[in-house]
């Protein structure tokens, strides 16, 4: 299995959004077995429109709006990662 | 938005096609060419920056207004569709991918029609499989340098600004603005097309061409996965609810075409199987029209899923569009087979474009499948769970 590193295991926000993501991708993967650290480009799981899906998902899911400097699929590739990433911009900023 | 809203946005457009006289319509497809004055009247119609928030010169009109705007469009002609689509992808490429700087420098004036955008992605060689394109962006002190070759650009013949995918050196995709005043850039217009043929469909050769760093939309890197993406999602809700609005056009002029004319005695839609050819048309657009409309509305709300629903909406409307129309020239006989006589014949022709535009419907299929199988396997293991009580 080809894994990612999670992008930022400091997480800001306590609440742990994996179980989320989950169904999400689970509506389009099915019952294929993934881990969360599964990277699920590389794995071929899903088509060329899920950047797009997952950028929408984490909009709504935490009402924000993900700027251009986050569009990057490195922070989309897995389930930690991008569980990471909406932690990260979940927590409020600091000072 | 509320339904009597989307009523008035879609008469508005209407009333803007309905200046332009069917006989010219047609005109400009045999020419191959679109007036300039007609351009000049699209641009300042301020409908070709609906969906744009006010805040960027836009009228912040939702999915659901949008696509029944590209309905009257479609209806009227395939050729104006794909312009007002490809410049509304330059713009939404911006809206979803660009940095505030850069929505507010292009945005307003892409909205208000002062600056019209083209969408330059396809190569000679390279179509479905974007990420093999070969045009080029080469760092230099005043930016880029980009260089390559763009087939079948819709509209890139009167575009002022085009939004031209190509790869750095270190082989990442990247998006950028290229204005078509730039030196080293030549767009020469295509003729002998199948269809959409006053779009002002172009080639564009780029050598050397200088852009600022400023002109790269998007993180490099997310050119095709996120830039292009987002741009073509838009695009196939444009051309699926084109598609509607063609189909619609197509069932009015069979129906009158079939009440007038008469054969062994009687109007043709007194026939059977005449019915059963109108029957079958107008199924199609009513199911074309429901997924269009789902597909808008998931969209509205922000859905995930709303890009499936497009894609869905896409193929079906595209597929059934291109049926609708070969059952439609059939319903006109000889008539049908004459530019001069009916609309159909280029309906025909048109709407078998858009089977390939936006991405192949191939390519529509594999999406579809690949992201519905997971949605039919998670239905299935609720069931059996329901079924079973764990």
């Amino acid at each position: 299995m080809n894994t990612v590193t999670n992008a930022n295991p400091i997480s800001n926000s306590s609440v742990d959004y994996r179980q989320d993501i989950r169904s999400f991708l689970e509506h389009f993967i099915g019952e294929e077995d993934f881990s969360d650290d599964d990277d699920i480009f590389e794995l071929g799981l899903v088509s060329s429109l899920m950047a797009m899906q997952l950028v929408l998902f984490v909009e709504k899911a935490l009402s924000i709006r993900v700027e251009s400097e986050d569009l990057n699929l490195d922070n989309f590739r897995s389930i930690a990662r991008i569980d990471a990433f909406m932690r990260d911009k979940a927590a409020p900023a600091h000072d | 938005m509320t339904e009597s809203e989307h009523i008035a946005h879609r008469l508005e457009a209407a009333q803007l096609l309905a200046s332009f006289a069917p006989a010219d319509i047609a005109a400009w497809d045999q020419a191959e060419s679109l007036p300039e004055e007609v351009s000049m009247t699209l641009a300042r119609s301020g409908l070709l920056g609906t969906f744009i928030d006010t805040g960027h010169g836009g009228r912040g009109w939702d999915a659901v207004s949008f696509g029944l705007l590209c309905a009257e469009f479609g209806q009227a002609s395939m050729s104006l569709l794909s312009i007002v689509t490809v410049h509304s992808m330059v713009m939404e490429a911006i809206r979803l991918s660009g940095t505030q700087q850069q929505r507010d420098e292009w945005l307003p004036a892409l909205a208000d029609g002062s600056k019209m955008g083209a969408f330059a992605l396809t190569e000679p060689d390279f179509g479905s499989d974007a990420t093999g394109i070969q045009t080029t962006l080469v760092a230099c002190s005043e930016g880029y340098r980009v260089s390559g070759r763009k087939k079948w650009i819709s509209h890139a013949a009167r575009a002022d600004v085009l939004l031209v995918f190509g790869k750095l050196e270190d082989g990442s995709a990247v998006a950028c603005l290229l204005p078509t005043d730039t030196k080293g850039l030549r767009v020469t217009p295509m003729r002998g097309l199948l269809g959409f043929r006053a779009a002002m469909v172009s080639e564009i050769e780029m050598q050397d061409c200088v852009i600022p760093a400023a002109n790269l939309i998007g993180r490099k890197g997310a050119g095709i996965s996120y830039v292009a993406a987002g741009a073509l999602d838009l695009g196939r809700l444009a051309i699926a609810f084109g598609c509607l609005g063609a189909m619609e056009a197509c069932v009015a002029d069979s129906v009158a075409y079939a009440t007038k004319r008469k054969q062994f005695g009687q109007a043709l839609v007194k026939h059977q199987l005449i019915q059963k050819m109108l029957a079958d048309m107008i199924t199609s657009y009513k199911a074309a029209e429901r997924l269009c409309l789902h597909a808008a509305e998931r969209r509205t709300v922000g859905d995930p899923l709303a890009a499936m629903a497009t894609a869905t909406a896409k193929y079906f409307a595209s597929t059934h569009a291109v049926t609708v129309a070969n059952l439609a020239v059939q319903v006109h006989g000889a008539v049908g087979c004459s530019a001069a006589e009916s609309r159909v014949e280029r309906f025909y022709r048109d709407l078998k474009i858009t089977e390939i535009i936006e991405g192949s419907n191939q390519m529509q299929q594999i999406m579809i499948a690949q992201n519905g199988m997971g949605e039919f396997v998670q239905s299935a293991l609720k069931r059996k769970r329901l079924q079973t009580g764990q």
